[in-house]
């Protein structure tokens, strides 16, 4: 339990600090917006790159300089601090996630957005409760976010996992209008209607991949003590 | 001299002796190739527009790896706390930094090179001309040059300003922000074009440099100005940076660089002055258009319109694109309106020197798009009027409206688009060119209830002082000196079209597309496959001959705007040709065959001048004719193409039982020459090529009579 408290001291960063602008932009315009703006955008395409900066959050401290030389030599479990970082990062997502919906829904009363149902049928415009929102988005966020960590552990740098997981989210933006991801989509706006449930399940499993391949890697202690992180 | 070589091999040492990065370039190389690669049918094989989209996001994607060296670069050493070592070396802090810069550079032009290679080795294949292929690659590589220039030197000046690991995350922020975000959320929603410049990759989104035919010739000047200001901030960022490094390791000269990164400054917004200036002048050609406006769509006045019999028109085109035209209308003056006054309706943009009325000068009134005569002016009595006008100016009708630039019409050098639509020439009656509505201009085109088609006309229309070659939906002919001349019996209007266009055509008789050099292999199968199918039905059948014989094949909706979406499936039948759109899946394909199959054998369908598709319905819903019409085209590709029953079907649109037995059952006895007999009499006998609008609608045709045609044995 401890170990999890300790997680929470990342958020005393230049970092964060970002994050937290950010989040805070989302917020603000939401505020001052005249017309309820499009859910879908807030929920998935705004909160990616909120994925993708609370990896970096949790991870920039501990893969920097020798620290994780000296955590690798601790009769610690990395993997568990991989997945304990993976989950507080998450967390983190969802707790900005909490804070736009609730003000969302404190400003325009409902949230109703074109939805797709689970079970395949065409899209409608249905009001929507936060929790299906999140059902919706939680894969992109575990996707977006073990792929980050993934490639952070593999370069054993933080800058080159922001990277990648920047990429991602800007791959699926750019290709949404030309609808080249399909079925494979990141954002449910771009997929089919028969092809939600799938994809969904798609990249949770991606994601959980992601962070699995990633705790192995990490538990590899060798490869800690050779050279220096960043 | 040589101190800086050393420097710049130093640098250059890390960046290719890294595995990671050196495999980047080659397989931003190799994803072009597979996207190339997988050109071909069913989708569009346009090379171009499949370049320009790689371009498009994977080199914003690329931007990533540019913002990330930038940092990276510094970082390694400058920025680490065991190297201040470094500052003690003789070498100056430009030396450092532009050395620095320059590696970076070096590296990051692989990309651009290897997207070069492949795409000119793909051109070659493709027979694209090797003097429009220099110009692509002149395009594109400075283009990606220019993006990779002003990123890398973003990069590096954010590594200095922000301490810490937090410089990528600003910077990553950075380029998501001057790339998507931009362009997507603030350019798009508030159109504040002026901010195109800051782009970090301005072919992200834009419509218009997307189109071979028009392109980067057309806003050539935009791309000009853009990039003189995008050195001049680069220049000022890297000037921000010598600063910055001065002092950190402090230096001599330190009080001019701040001096010089000030004057860099200056510089840069001195450059941004001519590119500003550029958005005011458009900003103002819309602001025209908005005064011309005609108010509520909705609650119009409907347009009034009368007959015109013959156009003589005389377009000559100026230094710097002012246009001077002379266009004499001869109409029937019983056709005249009574009472008010004569409106004629000629494009805003364009101001009248002088009008005529057989050969007498009269007053005339200008008001937006409209030009008022007075009806006193024009003799009441019976026989015909001659009215001429004489205007002249620049047309060049920029709109912005929802969301990227737009264009309705435009002459500029060698680019040419003139739909009649827009009203390059007086078009008789009051009519709405274009119509605001809440956020968003809509171009009207013909048909519609601001613009009604217009009655066929004569036409004779002669072209100078325009450099390449016009088309137009009628053919043209070269005239004496460097003049076009067109001339055309019976049509609606004359829509022109210039720029990197070619015409492809395989028979001297046969079917002509007009496109862009890029979709030339595909025109060419296309032309044979349409040949192919008019030498079928002329044994037997005997359609107009010269209806959509030319089809324009172009990224735009038929009279729309350049810049809109190519989303229309719906065809313009002017004159001798069928407006086409183009897109990735909007091509030249077996659909488009059956559509410009259909359109010849039976004109318009719903609104005037106007083919739509109806592919959609089921049997039951559709008329019986619209069904007979449909089995024209099922015959061909069963009997003259030798398709499945099911694969014709399918293009030719659903066709319900009662129609499609008796067919199938002659073609399996081997009765084609019984099944043509059928038809050809229906075709005789309801007039089915003459196409519907004008009040036509499609003839009701009783089920037994069909059922009885089949049992008349020959």
């Amino acid at each position: 339990m401890r170990l999890w408290l300790a997680e929470w001291r990342a958020l005393r960063s230049g970092m964060f600090a970002i994050m937290a602008v950010y989040g805070g932009l989302l917020v603000t315009y939401l505020l001052l917006a005249p017309r309820p703006p499009s859910v879908a955008l807030y929920n998935e395409v705004a909160m990616a790159p909120l994925a993708v900066m609370a990896v970096g959050v949790l991870f920039h401290r501990d893969l920097a300089g020798n620290q994780m030389e000296l955590f690798a030599s601790y009769p610690l479990s990395l993997a568990a601090m991989i997945v304990r970082k993976w989950a507080s990062a998450l967390g983190l997502v969802l707790a900005f996630h909490l804070l736009w919906s609730r003000v969302y829904l404190w400003r325009f009363r409902e949230i109703v957005a074109p939805l797709y149902s689970w079970s395949g049928r065409a899209w409608a415009w249905k009001p929507a409760s936060e929790l299906s929102l999140l059902a919706l988005a939680l894969p992109e966020y575990m996707a977006v976010a073990g792929l980050t960590l993934l490639v952070t552990i593999v370069a054993k740098r933080v800058d080159v996992g922001l990277l990648a997981g920047f990429a991602l989210f800007l791959l699926e933006s750019l290709n949404a209008g030309s609808g080249a991801s399909g079925a494979g989509a990141l954002f449910t706006m771009n997929l089919p209607a028969q092809a939600l449930l799938p994809n969904r399940i798609l990249w949770t499993g991606a994601g959980l991949a992601a962070l699995a391949l990633a705790a192995l890697w990490t538990e590899r202690r060798t490869r800690w003590i050779e050279e220096g992180g960043e | 001299m040589r101190k800086w070589l050393r420097l710049w091999e130093q640098e250059c040492g890390w960046l290719w002796r890294n595995p990671v990065l050196l495999l980047l370039p080659p397989l931003y190389g190799f994803l072009l190739f597979l996207r190339l690669a997988r050109l071909g049918p069913p989708s569009s094989e346009d090379l171009y527009s499949a370049v320009f989209d790689f371009h498009g996001t994977m080199e914003t994607l690329s931007l990533g790896l540019a913002i990330w060296l930038g940092l990276a670069l510094l970082r390694r050493d400058v920025l680490r706390q065991g190297y201040e070592w470094l500052g003690t070396l003789p070498v100056s802090r430009v030396a450092l930094v532009t050395a620095k810069y320059a590696a970076g550079f070096a590296y990051l032009s692989q990309f651009a090179l290897l997207a070069a290679a492949v795409f000119a080795g793909f051109a070659v294949r493709r027979g694209l001309p090797g003097d429009l292929l220099l110009r692509h690659l002149g395009f594109f590589a400075l283009q990606d040059e220019w993006s990779y220039g002003v990123t890398l030197a973003l990069g590096m000046v954010l590594a200095l300003l922000i301490p810490g690991r937090l410089a990528y995350l600003v910077a990553f922020c950075a380029w998501i922000f001057g790339t998507y975000f931009l362009q997507h959320f603030v350019i798009a929603r508030y159109h504040w074009y002026f901010l195109d410049t800051f782009l970090l990759d301005p072919l992200l989104g834009d419509r218009i440099l997307a189109i071979e035919a028009w392109g980067y010739s057309l806003l050539s000047r935009d791309l000009f100005l853009s990039r003189i200001f995008v050195a001049a901030f680069t220049l000022w960022l890297l000037a921000c940076t010598t600063a910055l490094l001065m002092f950190r390791w402090p230096a001599a000269a330190r009080r001019k660089a701040v001096l010089a990164a000030a004057a860099a400054l200056a510089l840069a917004a001195v450059a941004y002055v001519p590119y500003g200036l550029l958005w005011q002048e458009r900003y103002r050609i819309e602001a025209s258009a908005l005064r011309a406006d005609g108010g509520d769509p909705e609650k119009r006045a409907p347009a009034v319109q009368f007959p015109v019999e013959a156009y003589r028109i005389t377009l000559a085109r100026g230094p710097n694109d002012v246009l001077s035209g002379t266009a004499e209308l001869t109409l029937p003056a019983s056709g005249l309106p009574r009472g008010g006054p004569v409106t004629f309706t000629l494009n805003r943009l364009l101001t009248v020197t002088r009008v005529q009325v057989d050969g007498k000068p009269v007053p005339w009134e200008r008001s937006g798009d409209h030009l008022f005569l007075a009806r006193s002016s024009l003799p009441a009595r019976a026989g015909t009027v001659t009215v001429r006008v004489e205007y002249r100016g620049r047309l060049f009708d920029w709109l912005s409206m929802p969301s990227s630039q737009r264009l309705a019409a435009f002459v500029q050098g060698g680019d040419v688009y003139l739909p009649a639509s827009q009203a390059w020439y007086p078009l008789p009656g009051r009519f709405y060119l274009k119509s605001l509505y809440p956020g968003y201009w809509v171009v009207s085109t013909p048909g519609g209830p601001n613009l009604p088609a217009m009655p066929p006309a004569a036409f004779r229309l002669l072209l100078r002082g325009f450099p390449g070659r016009v088309y137009a939906t009628v053919p043209g002919r070269p005239g004496p000196g460097r003049t076009q001349i067109f001339t055309a019996d019976q049509v609606d209007g004359l829509s022109l079209f210039g720029g990197n266009l070619t015409e492809v055509r395989l028979d001297p008789g046969g079917e002509t597309v007009i496109c862009s050099p890029s979709n030339v292999p595909e025109a060419r199968r296309f032309v044979a496959q349409v040949d192919r199918a008019r030498r079928y039905f002329a044994s037997w059948l005997d359609a107009p001959r010269d209806r959509a014989r030319r089809v324009i094949y172009l990224p735009l909706p038929p009279y729309g705007a350049v810049g809109d979406y190519p989303l229309s499936g719906s065809y313009g039948l002017s004159g001798q040709s069928l407006l086409a759109t183009e897109s990735t899946h909007l091509n030249l394909d077996s659909y488009r065959l059956v559509d410009v199959v259909h359109a010849w054998l039976f004109g318009g369908n719903d609104l005037p001048g106007w083919v739509v598709p109806l592919r959609g319905l089921p049997p039951d819903q559709i008329p019986l004719a619209q069904q007979i019409r449909r089995a024209f085209v099922y015959l061909y590709l069963r009997d003259g193409l030798g398709m499945a029953p099911d694969q014709a079907l399918k293009l030719a649109g659903t066709i319900g039982d009662a129609v499609r037995r008796p067919i199938d059952e002659a073609l399996r006895r081997g009765e084609a020459e019984r099944v043509k007999g059928v038809l050809k009499a229906f075709y005789e006998r309801y007039d089915l090529s003459r196409g519907l609008g004008d009040g036509r609608s499609l003839p009701a045709i009783p089920l037994q009579e069909w059922q009885k045609a089949w049992e008349v044995r020959p």
